[in-house]
């Protein structure tokens, strides 16, 4: 290191140079921004995701969906089960722009009373994985060791059995078949993926230093998990039911289709769709109505859960 | 300037790449009104507004300022290398006589490493850890238009690896990344940086992530080999004393634009501008000692140092005393059920006198960090004892433990992970409140705000989250919440250490001045004893798990009994500089 460099005189273009002090203002040190208004995670995901088109087309299928489902009479007064044999196959008339299907029962009603099983089915399985999934998850990465070696290969175990042909089996075991039994079915075959994200999100959570805060603050370790780690681990574990909600849709109309799920006298689209199978060459369209029904439904979660993911996980954003 | 160049191992041989002959006069780079803007959702962010900036062949130059001033920015519009839609806006960067705005991908693909190399920032996520060392500065030769065989390139990819510091380089080139530490890693990356010997060194905060000691081998060592490669360096730094200590001229950039540039020495000695004033008094390096508190700084300086140096030897009682503590950790082996022993924390002995700071100094591994959560409570010691007030932790009920945690607190290092992103500010600081059933609402509420007042940030901020807080902010409530159930003693772990030299001092003087008020006492964990000597009373060095020198701190930088302790105050960018004012 030469001494004498410090003495040196400064060569052209490295004269000591000072801005002048009111080109550059040296404010307060950290001042807090107060103008802004406040936001958080969840408020901020809401401001992105009001400004997306998809967010509003989903948004609107699913409220319409739901609206059938709660609501069918709103949407026809014609009875699902008041089938005519004279009108089988019949065309679209007025009231009944749809037609008519083989037994003579009005296509545009049994597609609007379709929406209850399907939207029952989906919400209570999903209800029913979150739960069970959540719990197992987050007890197994919170707690870690010997538990969690327990219950991920509990979870593993549940995770090689084919989903629906396991609900086939236990369907086609089973009487007393209705919409929460289903779901029940379901949801027991289905909850091992949100159990593995949750476990990722809470091994990723729990060792942030506001989790030792709340430790050394004296805080008991489920109450930690309850009030700090969970909260923490919600974004991926809601993204992921937003897109499993239409995958249970899709399992519960397999079911029926094939005749195990809900039972003939219950109208659902799944159910619709294998009596439409028997008079596809002479009718196609009567099959196209229940299933463009169930397609949509599915799309507008699956496009819900896009939407969802990109607000609440700026990374996965596509730009 | 010769054309031999010397090995560390002390042979000499003729360099493949012929040194030129410097011209000292013309400028090797020279940046003219450099604008820079990034456009994001919100509109465009301008992010250097009319830097200008010369240097010279073989001159080494530092651009210093806090993160956001632009200092990275400008230095990667210089090879193209902007993040995101970061885009040069206006001005000239001319390089060798040559401009460099408007070039296409491919002249700035032939430019980097040939002409101006780069040492990122952190070395332990810019080696690619599947790829051998020796690949990837193989990799740097091959892009760079080596000429010669695969078996030559091995021999140059030794020979570079020997020449930044690193020995038996045959055999580490064959090493993976994960098997180096820090620094080696760091050196590494110096030697893929200079494998092509570019006229320019752009070197991005090199050593931020390393210890002290070990920056301070590594920028010798970069200052020496440099030197004999006639290689100019452009240093980013946010430490006003590195960057004095290792270059001849120094540009200041704040929000964006030159605030003062000129001669090191010169803006040490006297700075100008209001900005470069606060650097300069702020820098922990530079700092001469203790921060006082509000009410000292009525005082008489001289009476005050007596005062405190009194104090803390005699009068004050002890709050915690530790005895003999160990913590043993093991580490699982290879096979099933074999473990092996590794002694974080192995015997040590302190005491903290009420309304003192004790600071525990040590490097990466040194067993602090350790210490502290035993001292919390957090972690239960192998062996040995702690106790407050003569009572042993350990052997308390639960319901004395709990108790306890009211008089213990601590605040920790990382300002973005010590608060729960999902809570308000208002609830981050109510929480302790809650847990241990103080008052009721609106006396919470009440408290909240004095909380707030006490860490001097606006009683508005309690409706806010955490992302929309600055680092030194965040840490202010944390410290805010720590304060809460009004504790005894506070474990401040780190936690100055990611902020920005300004910040960094404003919250040193806001613990002292709260020390002083409510008469704390701290235990403050630090890797930077720069920083201890403008908080702490009393010093206890650590390594390896044991207290290798514990006194006060002016004994410690004044008069250090270990070689330890003297490698570690040595290594203290700036150390050597002599600064007025």
């Amino acid at each position: 290191m030469p001494e004498n460099r410090y003495e040196k005189t400064p060569r052209p273009g490295q004269e000591h140079f000072v801005a002048p002090p009111e080109v550059v203002k040296v404010g307060v040190i950290d001042a807090v921004d107060t103008s802004e208004t406040p936001s958080s995670l969840w408020s901020d995901a809401w401001r992105d995701m009001r400004h997306r088109a998809l967010f509003w087309v989903s948004a609107a299928l699913i409220v319409f969906v739901i609206l059938m489902a709660v609501f069918p009479g709103l949407f026809t007064s014609t009875s699902p089960t008041e089938c005519h044999l004279e009108d089988s196959l019949g065309g679209p008339t007025a009231g009944h722009i749809f037609g008519f299907d083989k037994q003579g029962c009005d296509i545009y009603a049994r597609a609007v009373y379709g929406a209850r099983a399907s939207v029952t089915v989906g919400i209570l399985s999903t209800l029913f994985v979150v739960v069970i999934g959540t719990l197992i998850g987050a007890i197994a990465g919170y707690f870690g060791g010997l538990l969690d070696t327990l219950l991920s290969r509990f979870t593993d175990i549940f995770f090689a059995v084919p989903f629906v042909l396991a609900a086939i089996v236990i369907m086609s075991l089973l009487d007393d078949r209705n919409a929460v039994v289903v779901a029940v079915v379901l949801a027991v075959f289905g909850w091992t993926s949100i159990a593995r994200i949750t476990r990722g999100a809470v091994l990723g959570v729990k060792n942030n230093e506001f989790v030792t805060a709340a430790k050394a603050l004296g805080m008991g370790r489920g109450a930690i998990l309850g009030k700090h780690v969970l909260p923490n681990s919600a974004a991926p574990i809601i993204v992921y039911a937003t897109v499993a909600l239409g995958t249970f849709i899709v399992a519960e109309a397999t079911l029926s289709f094939l005749g195990i799920g809900l039972p003939t006298s219950t109208v659902s689209w799944g159910g619709d769709l294998a009596k439409a199978q028997t008079s596809i060459r002479v009718a196609p369209e009567i099959m196209i109505y229940p299933a463009t029904a169930l397609a949509l439904t599915v799309l507008s979660f699956i496009m819900m859960g896009d939407v969802v993911r990109d607000a609440l996980d700026p990374k996965a954003r596509k730009r | 300037m010769t054309t031999t160049i010397t090995l560390t191992d002390g042979t000499t041989e003729d360099a493949p790449v012929p040194v030129e002959k410097h011209d000292d006069t013309t400028p090797l780079l020279e940046i003219k009104d450099l604008q820079i803007s990034f456009t994001t959702a919100t509109g465009t962010v301008e992010a250097v507004r009319g830097v200008d900036l010369t240097v010279y062949p073989g001159q080494s130059v530092a651009i210093v300022g806090e993160s956001g001033s632009g200092k990275s920015t400008t230095a990667h519009a210089i090879i193209d290398l902007l993040p995101g839609t970061g885009k040069v806006t206006g001005g000239s960067i001319s390089f060798g006589g040559r401009e460099l705005v408007g070039l296409g991908r491919k002249q700035f693909e032939d430019l980097r490493g040939r002409e101006i190399g780069l040492v990122p920032q952190d070395p332990m996520s810019n080696l690619n850890p599947v790829w051998r060392i020796g690949a990837q500065i193989d990799e740097a030769l091959v892009a760079n238009g080596f000429q010669g065989g695969k078996a030559e390139r091995t021999a140059r990819v030794a020979e570079l690896l020997s020449e930044a510091g690193l020995p038996d380089a045959d055999r580490r080139a064959r090493q993976f990344p994960h098997e180096f530490s820090g620094g080696m890693r760091q050196r590494a990356l110096i030697a893929i940086g200079l494998a092509s010997r570019p006229k320019l060194l752009i070197a991005d905060e090199p050593t931020s992530a390393l210890d002290v000691t070990v920056q301070k081998k590594i920028l010798d060592h970069l200052e020496g080999l440099t030197a004999e490669l006639g290689t100019a360096v452009l240093f980013i730094t946010h430490d006003l004393g590195l960057a004095a200590e290792r270059a001849e001229h120094l540009i200041v950039m704040y929000k964006g634009r030159v605030v003062e540039s000129g001669p090191a020495a010169q803006i040490l000695k006297d700075p100008q501008h209001e900005y470069t004033k606060r650097l300069v008094s702020s820098a922990p390096s530079l700092a001469s000692r203790r921060i006082q508190s509000a009410h000292e700084r009525g005082q008489e300086a001289d009476d005050l140092l007596a005062e405190h140096a009194d104090e803390a030897e005699t009068t004050a009682p002890d709050v915690v005393v530790a005895k003999d503590l160990t913590k043993v950790f093991h580490i699982r082996g290879s096979r099933p059920g074999s473990h092996t022993d590794f002694t974080a924390v192995d015997g040590i002995n302190f005491t903290l006198p009420k309304g003192h700071t004790l600071a525990l100094v040590g490097e990466s591994g040194s067993g602090k960090s350790t210490a502290a959560n035993m001292v919390l409570g957090l972690l239960d010691p192998t062996s040995g004892t702690v106790m407050y007030d003569g009572k042993d932790v350990t052997k308390m009920s639960a319901k004395e433990q709990f108790s306890l945690r009211r008089r213990v607190q601590p605040v920790f290092q990382n300002p973005y992970g010590s608060l729960d992103p999902t809570y308000s500010i208002y609830r981050s600081i109510e929480e302790p409140l809650v847990l241990h059933k103080v008052g009721d609402r609106r006396s919470r509420e009440a408290r909240v705000r004095e909380l707030l007042d006490m860490v001097s940030l606006p009683q508005a901020t309690m409706r806010r989250f955490p992302n929309e807080l600055s680092g030194g902010q965040r840490q202010r409530i944390a410290i805010a919440r720590a304060l809460a159930l009004k504790p005894e003693v506070l474990v401040l772990d780190e936690a100055v250490s990611a902020l920005d030299v300004l910040v960094q001092a404003q919250i040193l003087t806001l613990l002292n001045d709260l020390q002083a008020e409510l008469g704390l006492s701290f235990l403050f964990i630090t890797h930077d004893l720069a920083v201890v000597r403008q908080i702490a009373d009393l010093v206890a060095v650590m390594k390896d798990g044991r207290i290798v020198e514990h006194a006060t701190t002016d004994e410690v930088f004044d008069n250090p009994q270990q070689e330890y302790t003297r490698d570690l105050l040595a290594a203290i960018p700036g150390a050597s500089l002599e600064i007025g004012g």
